[in-house]
Parts: C-alpha cells; sequence; structure tokens
C-alpha cells in the first residue's frame, strides 16, 4: 500500500508539472471558443425572418364562409409572418401531426361562422402533437392567448349589447362600442401583457445568457481534456512491468492515472472560472456567473468526476496522442450538439433530440444550469455519477485487455 | 541448492508458442548469457523469469522457492532491467528513486556509499530524468533493479544503444555485482558482455540450447 500511495504521490507531482502546458492549451482553447460564441450572438441576434409555423386546418364540411374566414385569418400580417394555413382532410391532418409536418391541427366544426353569428360558439378543436417541439409550444401559448383575448372580447360585446337594451341606450351602441374599443386598446388588451402569462423557453427554466453560459463550460471541460493526454495515458512499458514486479495492480494505476487526470481537469476549469469571472466582473457583467454554494461544490465534483471519466475511457481506446485529441475533440463535438450544446434540443430534428437526451453532455449541462437556477438535481447527478462509474469500468476493462 | 531452477517452460502469445519447454539452472555468482536472433522469445523468457508475464506451464524456483505460486518470491529474488526504460521523464532521478527505495534514510545511504553511488548516479540526482543521456537512464534503471538488494539480476539487452563508454560502464557494474556473488542473467549481443558469462545458451525455437561460452561473431550467429 505504501508504494501505491507513493506512485499516487509522485504521479501526482508529474501531473503539477505538466500543468502549465496543460492551461496555455486551455488559454487557447478559451480564445477559440469564445470566437465563435461571438460568431454565434451575431447570428442569433441580427434580424432574421420568424419560424413559420404550419398549421393543418380541416374543415370537412366545405363551408365558403369558413373558406372566407380563414383567408381573412391567413391574410392578417400578424398571423401570415408566423402561421401558414394548409387546407386538408381530416385524415392528412392527423397524419401530418404524426409526421411532425403541421405544429398543429384545427378541426373546424359544422357551421362555425353561423355559431360565431349566433353567440352559440361552437368550438375549433386544436390538436397537438405529442413530444411537441418548439413551434408546437409556442402555437400552443400563442392560441391560449388567443382564446382569452377573444373570450373577453365577446364577454364585452354581449355585455355591452344587454346594458345598452337594460338602459334604452341602443341608439348609443355604436359609440359606446368605439369607446370601449378605444379603451382596450389603450389599457387592457396591452399585447405584452397577455403574452407574458407564461413564458416560453427553448433553454428550460434558464435564460439564454445562463444556457449559453453553462453549455460553453461544460464544452470547456470537455475540450479542455485534450491537453491531459500525458498525463492520463498509460505507463510506459518499462515503468509498467516495474510496477507489476512490484504488486501494484490494474485498478490501483488506472485510479491513479484518473486521479492524475481530476486533478489536471479541474485545476485547469478552476483557472477557466476565475479568469471568466475577473473578465466578466471588469466589463460590468459578473451576474453571468452562478453563485457557488455548497450544493455547487457538490454539482461541480459530480461534473468533474464524469468528465474526468469520459476523457480517461476515450484516452484507453486511443493509441496515441493524435488519435486521443481527434477522437476527444470529434465525439464530445458531436455529442455536445445532439444534447442541444450548441443550439437548444427543441430546435433539433426529433431523431437526434431523443438521443441526445440520454448522452452525457445534456445531463452535464443540466446540472451545470442548476447552478443558475437553484433547482434540486438529485436525479441528474446520480446518473452522472453512473456514467462515471460506467466510465472508469470500461477504462478499467480495456487496460486489462492491453495488459497494463 | 541451486539459484535458478526453471523446468519445461511454455509461453504462447494467443495461438503462437514462444516458450517451448525451457529448462535453465544457474547457481550463486554464476553469469548466464542468452543469445539469439530478434523475436525468438528472449525477452519473453527473461519477462517470465521477473514476474511480469506468466507463463502457460512450467516451473519457476529461486532458492528452492516456488516464484508461481508465491509471486512475491519474484519481487524479493529478483531484480529486472527491461529493453525499455522504466522511468517517469518530467520527475528528477531522485523522485523516479523514491518509489522504489521508499525509506528516505535507505535511499540517502545508497546514494553515499551503495550500489547507487558505484554507478555514479549521485552526479545526476537532481536532473529531470528526460534530460539524462541513455547511458545514464540505463544506470538509473539498473539502480532501481538492485533497490531490494536481489540475489538474481536480470537484464534484457542492457547495453542496446549505448555508446562504447557506457557499454564498459554497465560491464564494470555487472562484475561488481558478480564479485558480490550475485546471479547474473543477460540477454546481450555485445561481446563485452558475454566476456563475463559462465555459461551461455542460444534460443533457437523456443528452447534453449547450451553452447560454448567463447563462441562469438559469426562462429555464434551461425546457430541461430
Amino acid at each position: 500500500m505504501k508504494k501505491v500511495l507513493t506512485l499516487w504521490r509522485l504521479d501526482l507531482k508529474r501531473t503539477m508539472k505538466l500543468l502549465p502546458a496543460m492551461l496555455l492549451t486551455a488559454v487557447l482553447l478559451l480564445a477559440v471558443l469564445s470566437g465563435i460564441v461571438i460568431g454565434l450572438l451575431n447570428t442569433v441576434y441580427k434580424d432574421s425572418p420568424a419560424i413559420q409555423i404550419t398549421v393543418a386546418v380541416v374543415d370537412e364540411n366545405d363551408n365558403p364562409l369558413t373558406d372566407l374566414v380563414i383567408q381573412y385569418i391567413q391574410g392578417m400580417e400578424s398571423i401570415s409572418e408566423s402561421c401558414r394555413f394548409v387546407m386538408v382532410s381530416n385524415e392528412e391532418g392527423f397524419s401530418m401531426l404524426r409526421e411532425g409536418s403541421a405544429a398543429a391541427a384545427l378541426v373546424l366544426p359544422d357551421d362555425m361562422v353561423e355559431g360565431i353569428l349566433s353567440g352559440d360558439n361552437v368550438p375549433v378543436q386544436v390538436y397537438f402533437p405529442e413530444n411537441a417541439g418548439i413551434e408546437s409550444a409556442l402555437l400552443r401559448e400563442l392560441t391560449e392567448a388567443g382564446v382569452g383575448m377573444l373570450r373577453v372580447a365577446q364577454a364585452e360585446i354581449y355585455g355591452i349589447y344587454d346594458t345598452a337594451m337594460t338602459y334604452g341606450a341602443y341608439d348609443k351602441l355604436s359609440v359606446l362600442e368605439a369607446d370601449i374599443d378605444r379603451n382596450n386598446l389603450a389599457f387592457a388588451l396591452d399585447r405584452l401583457a397577455l403574452f407574458q402569462m407564461r413564458e416560453v423557453s427553448a433553454t428550460g427554466g434558464l435564460n439564454l445568457m445562463q444556457y449559453g453560459m453553462a453549455s460553453g463550460m461544460i464544452f470547456f471541460l470537455l475540450l479542455s481534456g485534450m491537453s491531459g493526454y500525458s498525463m492520463m495515458k498509460a505507463y510506459p512499458d518499462g515503468f509498467r512491468k516495474q510496477i507489476m514486479r512490484q504488486g501494484i495492480g490494474i485498478a490501483a494505476q488506472v485510479f491513479g492515472k484518473w486521479l492524475c487526470g481530476l486533478c489536471g481537469i479541474g485545476i485547469t476549469f478552476g483557472c477557466f472560472l476565475l479568469l471568466v469571472k475577473g473578465i466578466l466582473t471588469r466589463i460590468g457583467y459578473s451576474a453571468w456567473l452562478p453563485e457557488i454554494n455548497l450544493r455547487g461544490v457538490g454539482v461541480l465534483l459530480a461534473v468533474l468526476f464524469c468528465v474526468t471519466s469520459y476523457v480517461f475511457l476515450l484516452f484507453q481506446l486511443a493509441d496515441n496522442a493524435v488519435a486521443a485529441v481527434l477522437l476527444l475533440f470529434l465525439l464530445s463535438t458531436v455529442m455536445h450538439y445532439f444534447a442541444g450544446g450548441f443550439l437548444p434540443s427543441v430546435f433539433l430534428p426529433d431523431r437526434i433530440r431523443q438521443i441526445g437526451n440520454h448522452l452525457p453532455s445534456a445531463y452535464l449541462i443540466e446540472a451545470m444550469g442548476s447552478l443558475y437556477t437553484g433547482n434540486a438535481v438529485s436525479r441528474t447527478i446520480g446518473i452522472l455519477l453512473l456514467f462515471t462509474v460506467g466510465f472508469w469500468t470500461a477504462a478499467f476493462c480495456i487496460r486489462r485487455r492491453a495488459g497494463i | 541448492m541451486k539459484m535458478i531452477e526453471i523446468e519445461d517452460l511454455t509461453s504462447a502469445y494467443g495461438k503462437k508458442e514462444v516458450l517451448c519447454g525451457v529448462n535453465l539452472s544457474g547457481e550463486r555468482g554464476e553469469c548466464i548469457g542468452i543469445v539469439g536472433p530478434n523475436g525468438c522469445g528472449k525477452s519473453t523468457l527473461l519477462s517470465v523469469m521477473a514476474g511480469v508475464l506468466r507463463p502457460k506451464s512450467g516451473s519457476v524456483y529461486y532458492y528452492g522457492r516456488d516464484a508461481l505460486k508465491n509471486p512475491v518470491v519474484f519481487r524479493k529474488m529478483t531484480g529486472y532491467v527491461p529493453q525499455e526504460n522504466p522511468l517517469l521523464e518530467e520527475l528528477s532521478v531522485y523522485d523516479n528513486l523514491r518509489l522504489w527505495y521508499p525509506d528516505k534514510a535507505q535511499l540517502q545511504k545508497e546514494l553515499e556509499q551503495g550500489f547507487l553511488q558505484l554507478l555514479g548516479i549521485p552526479e545526476f540526482v537532481k536532473m529531470p530524468v528526460h534530460k539524462l543521456s541513455g547511458g545514464m537512464k540505463k544506470r538509473v534503471s539498473i539502480g532501481i533493479a538492485l533497490a531490494d538488494e536481489p540475489p538474481v539480476l536480470i537484464l534484457d539487452e542492457p547495453s542496446a544503444a549505448l555508446d562504447m563508454a557506457c557499454k564498459e560502464d554497465v560491464k564494470r557494474y555487472l562484475r561488481i555485482y558478480l564479485e558480490r556473488k550475485g546471479t547474473v542473467v543477460i540477454t546481450t549481443h555485445e561481446d563485452g558482455e558475454l566476456s563475463l558469462c559462465d555459461s551461455l545458451y542460444v534460443m533457437k525455437n523456443g528452447k534453449l540450447i547450451p553452447v560454448d561460452k567463447t563462441l562469438r561473431g559469426e562462429a555464434l550467429t551461425a546457430l541461430f
């Protein structure tokens, strides 16, 4: 045991000697990532056309009045900018929902227009797909807001009519309606107030900046392992033979190497956080970094364990430094994309989103994001620790098979 | 009792048989040389003798103790100098030695008046390994192998890629070790080291064949 501890101590000392090179690489990495982030921000915030949501409209009665209403609604500027109505049959409408080519299906009732005119108001059935993406979620919110507005408007129309009749002011009905309209526009129908009923966010409980920071920190963490190859690679053959003779087994060797990786990546990440905090404080954006309390330290440790084990496993799979770095870069980039690290996953195709939700990056981002929200993430932490054990065991098996 | 007794040792890499019934014995103070073409199994034999590789079958005894049954025997009875450099390049010589000499006082004593001093290691003990020459690294490697003062020293081509002066140094250290009644098993192609040998074997078809220890050059390679 004494020899094992001495080996770990010496290996950690070796890690500290390799650390300046790792930090230098991390600074270069940071510069490259910053460039990418600035580019992305420019892309996100420049004027771009709004997304067009396709809505399947099912009108099986072929009523010309209904067609007129739909055309009228479609022609409204606020609708035509964001929605495209497609008139289809009932079967086609649901088929479009299943395929994901429509964000919603509106099934119009019989005599819809007549119902509106008579005050019967037979409701339109709105169907949204299961596991709806951002488009459907957005449309659902818009619909709910629209229904709210219509309900208020209709109540007011009937209220004014009944009041005018009760007080014998039927001849002043048009004046009353004009006044109410003016007041509604001025006070009651503040569009923002209505649309703020619930915030629709592609980034969950985080705002865009927080999500970007959490995702960026994880991506940096994954890639910072690239310069840790010399810390985590297997011992040289001659050295390995000698320590095997001393009874230092594979598990002790693998754990020692993992520990070195953990220290290397942990210290690099710590320096990165300090540097970013320094920069953000200087430019007045210190709120962009989360406050890290004791719970936060626990979350960060789970994240570090998982990332180190992941990097460690990839390095055991690769034969040399170039292969190791390429493997880490490519896999991490793809995994991060799938998990919604570059673009929130609601914007990704369904298949990619489904895979991405189960990748380590998704849980890592979630855990890092919880530092902002303060939400309990014990399940996420548990999954990260499971990943850690899985990666570590796989790395151990690879080394045992290879003969260290 | 013989210091080394190996019987019917067999070893294989997958389906390829490398050692096919190797027998070898050696006394205290004896130097045993093993020669043979590259890839014939010399290093495999030494790895098995040093306890790095487990054989398929056979027995390895050191001074009557069964090493395959009790691997601690390998550690106590043998020192091993592999062909490859057994050092961590980023650390100093002293740090590397600390792993093999856990007792600081013992290491200091060895550096001042022990075998490490004889090897000339104190001259460069503070230097990082990556700045050492091949000869210096080999000396440290021998120093590590001798850490537990083992009675058997196993060396795998210790003079490979060393200059003439270093080769002479290695030869000198081995002579001192033999004078102290240590047993040496060495694979080599160097005439200088062969001249130290009391018995010489050629490894052929996975077996050790004893040959005349005075054979050199073409006469020896003709037997490969």
